[in-house]
C-alpha cells in the first residue's frame, strides 16, 4: 500500500484546518493581488507580519514551508540579482560595465524577494491544511458561475474528482510496473539523456493501456450504477460556511485596509 | 400478476461487432426471482456477455428473436435505465469501479445519478457501509483500502439504490481466500435479510456450490441447469468441458474408483465426514 498523500496535504487541526477551502482558495488567489498594494517599508512590514501569522496559524514544522520555497529559491534569487544590478536611480554605491548597485535597486530586491517568498508561504499554506478534494470542491463552486456560459462545470467537477482518485491508484500501477520491467533487466537510473528516455517506453506503454482499460471498466460500471450525464444529479459533499471563515474574512479585509491606509505615507 | 422469474432469456444470441461467430448462440434460461443462480464454464464461454446483456450495457442481435425479460420487462432501448434500477453489478475488478474519492463519495453515487435528496443520502450511505461492516471506514479512500473492503464498499454501492437483482461478475476472482469468504458471507446474509436475487458469475467452484441453482455454459451454449449437486455429481461433464469439481464432490469420485461406493445421498462435508466414520467402526 503506498503512502504518498496526494499533493502536498499535512493532516492537522489547527485553526486553518476548519476555514471552508472556498475561503482559503479565494483568499490566496486575492492576497496575489492584494501583495501588489505595498509599495513602501511600512506597508511591506505590515504584509509580511500578516503572512507570517498565517503560516504560525498552521502550527505546522517551519521545514514543510521551507520545503514548499525551496525549489522556487533559485528563481527568487534570479529575479532579486536582476533588480539589484540592473536598476538605476537614487544613490549609485557601486559602478562596474553594465551593472550598477544602487539604493532604488537594492530596495527593489529586498521588495522583490519579500514579494516572491510571501506569494509562495501563503500558497503553501493553502496546499498544505486544504485536502486535493476540497481543493477540487472549492474550484468547482469558484467555477460555478461559468455555467451562464455553458461550461460544464458539473462534468469538469466529475472528471477532477476521479482525476485526485485515480492519483494513488496509477502512481502504485506505475512502481509495480517499474519493478516488473526491472525484473526482467531494465535500468532507469544509467546511461545519457537518450539513453534514459528510451527507458520510459517500457514504463510509459503499459501504463497508458493500463489507464484507457480502467477507463473502460470504470465507464461501464458508472454506467450501470445509473449515470447518465450530470443533469438531474444531487451532490453528497457539501461545503459548509462556519465561524472560522468570518475570522479569515475580517483577518484579510484588515490587512486590505491597513495596505490601503499606509500605502501613500 | 406476480412475476416468478427475476431473469428470464428467450433465444438470445449476441455476436461482438468485431468477431464474426457469435457470443451465445440462442440461449434459454430462467433465473427464479429469490434464487442464487451461479453461471459457471471455462474462460471465453460468454460468461461476463450475459451480465452485461441483463443491464443493457450490450444489446442482443436484431432480427435473432431474442427476447430478455428483467423482472416482467421486456429489455429494450427505451427501458434500460428502468432496468438498470433494478439490476446492480458488482464487477471483477475492485480497482475500476470506485469512482468516489472516499468510501462515503462512492457509495453515495449511485444515489447522487438518482436525484436523492442530500438528508435522505447521507442516512443510506450510514446504514449500507454497517450492512457491509464498512462504517468505521467512511471518509477512507481506496488507496488505503484492501480489495475486499473495496468490493465490500461496491456492494454497499448497490445495496443502496435497492435494486431486486446482484449480479457478481466474478467479484471474488481478484480477492484471497478470506477477502472472498467474507464477501460470500456477506451476500448470503444480505440475500435472505433484503429478498434478493443473486446471479453469480463465477470460476470459483465452491462459490457455485453455495448456489441453489447452477446453469454450465460452454462456447456459447448451455450444457446444464440443474441443483449444484446434480451438476457436480455428475463428474464426467464438467470435466469433459474443463471444469474443477467441489472438494467433497472430487473425493467421492477418488474413493469411488478405488472402490468405496459412496451412496448417492451423501452429498456435503458433514454427511461424508459421517459417512466415512459410519464405514470405519464397521470394520
Amino acid at each position: 500500500m503506498s503512502k504518498i498523500i496526494v499533493g502536498r496535504y499535512i493532516p492537522g487541526n489547527s485553526l486553518v484546518y476548519k476555514i471552508d477551502p472556498r475561503g482559503k482558495l479565494l483568499i490566496t488567489i486575492l492576497f496575489i493581488f492584494v501583495i501588489f498594494l505595498a509599495n513602501n517599508p511600512i506597508t511591506y512590514a505590515i504584509i509580511t507580519v500578516f503572512c507570517l501569522a498565517a503560516v504560525f496559524a498552521t502550527r505546522l514544522k517551519v521545514r514543510v514551508f521551507w520545503d514548499g520555497v525551496k525549489p522556487l529559491i533559485g528563481l527568487i534569487f534570479f529575479t532579486s540579482l536582476l533588480q539589484l544590478f540592473f536598476m538605476t536611480g537614487g544613490k549609485t554605491y557601486w559602478q562596474w560595465w553594465i551593472f550598477t548597485i544602487s539604493s532604488y535597486g537594492l530596495v527593489n530586491a529586498a521588495y522583490t524577494f519579500i514579494r516572491f517568498t510571501l506569494i509562495i508561504l501563503i500558497s503553501t499554506v493553502m496546499t498544505v491544511t486544504t485536502m486535493p478534494l476540497e481543493i477540487a470542491d472549492a474550484m468547482e463552486w469558484l467555477l460555478k458561475p461559468l455555467k451562464i456560459f455553458k461550461v460544464p462545470v458539473d462534468k469538469i467537477a466529475l472528471v477532477i474528482s476521479i482525476a485526485l482518485r485515480f492519483v494513488p491508484t496509477l502512481f502504485d500501477e506505475t512502481l509495480k510496473i517499474m519493478n516488473a520491467q526491472r525484473s526482467r533487466g531494465a535500468d532507469f537510473n544509467d546511461g545519457g539523456l537518450v539513453k534514459r528516455a528510451k527507458a520510459i517506453t517500457p514504463i510509459l506503454v503499459p501504463l497508458f493501456i493500463h489507464s484507457l482499460e480502467t477507463a473502460i471498466d470504470l465507464s461501464t460500471a458508472m454506467e450501470s450504477r445509473g449515470y447518465r450525464g450530470s443533469s438531474g444529479r444531487t451532490k453528497y459533499r457539501v461545503l459548509n460556511w462556519s465561524k472560522y471563515d468570518l475570522i479569515s474574512l475580517f483577518y484579510f479585509i484588515a490587512l486590505v485596509l491597513l495596505l490601503l491606509i499606509f500605502r501613500n505615507h | 400478476m406476480t412475476i416468478s422469474n427475476a431473469i428470464e432469456f428467450k433465444d438470445v444470441t449476441f455476436t461482438y461487432p468485431e468477431s464474426k461467430a457469435p457470443v451465445l448462440k440462442k440461449i434459454n434460461f430462467k433465473v427464479k426471482k429469490g434464487s442464487w443462480t451461479a453461471l459457471i464454464g471455462h474462460n471465453g464461454s460468454g460468461k461476463s456477455t450475459i451480465s452485461k446483456l441483463i443491464n443493457g450495457l450490450l444489446l442482443p442481435d436484431k432480427d435473432s428473436g431474442s427476447v430478455i425479460t428483467v423482472s416482467g420487462m421486456n429489455l429494450n432501448s427505451e427501458n434500460v435505465w428502468d432496468i438498470r434500477e433494478k439490476v446492480g453489478i458488482v464487477f471483477q475488478n475492485p480497482d475500476n469501479q470506485f469512482v468516489g474519492a472516499t468510501v462515503g463519495d462512492d457509495v453515495a453515487f449511485g444515489l447522487e445519478n438518482r436525484g436523492v435528496p442530500r438528508d435522505q443520502m447521507v442516512q443510506t450511505v450510514k446504514k449500507v457501509l454497517s450492512d457491509v461492516g464498512m462504517l468505521d471506514y467512511i471518509d477512507a479512500e481506496p488507496a488505503n483500502l484492501s480489495g475486499g473492503q473495496k468490493q465490500r464498499v461496491a456492494i454497499a454501492g448497490i445495496l443502496a439504490v435497492e435494486p431486486e437483482i446482484i449480479i457478481l461478475d466474478e467479484s471474488t476472482s481478484m480477492l484471497d481466500p478470506s477477502g472472498r469468504d467474507q464477501i460470500l458471507k456477506i451476500i448470503k446474509r444480505l440475500m435472505s435479510e433484503k429478498k434478493l436475487t443473486i446471479l453469480s458469475i463465477t470460476h470459483d467452484i465452491d462459490e457455485a456450490d453455495m448456489a441453489d441453482n447452477v446453469i454450465v455454459l460452454n462456447d456459447g451454449k448451455i450444457l446444464a441447469q440443474a441443483s449444484p449437486t446434480e451438476i457436480f455429481s455428475q463428474t464426467e461433464m464438467p470435466r469433459q468441458i474443463g471444469l474443477d469439481i467441489p472438494f467433497v464432490d472430487k473425493l467421492i469420485y477418488k474413493l469411488n474408483q478405488l472402490g468405496i461406493t459412496i451412496p448417492k445421498d451423501v452429498q456435503t462435508k458433514d454427511e461424508l465426514k459421517q459417512y466415512l466414520c459410519q464405514l470405519n467402526s464397521k470394520k
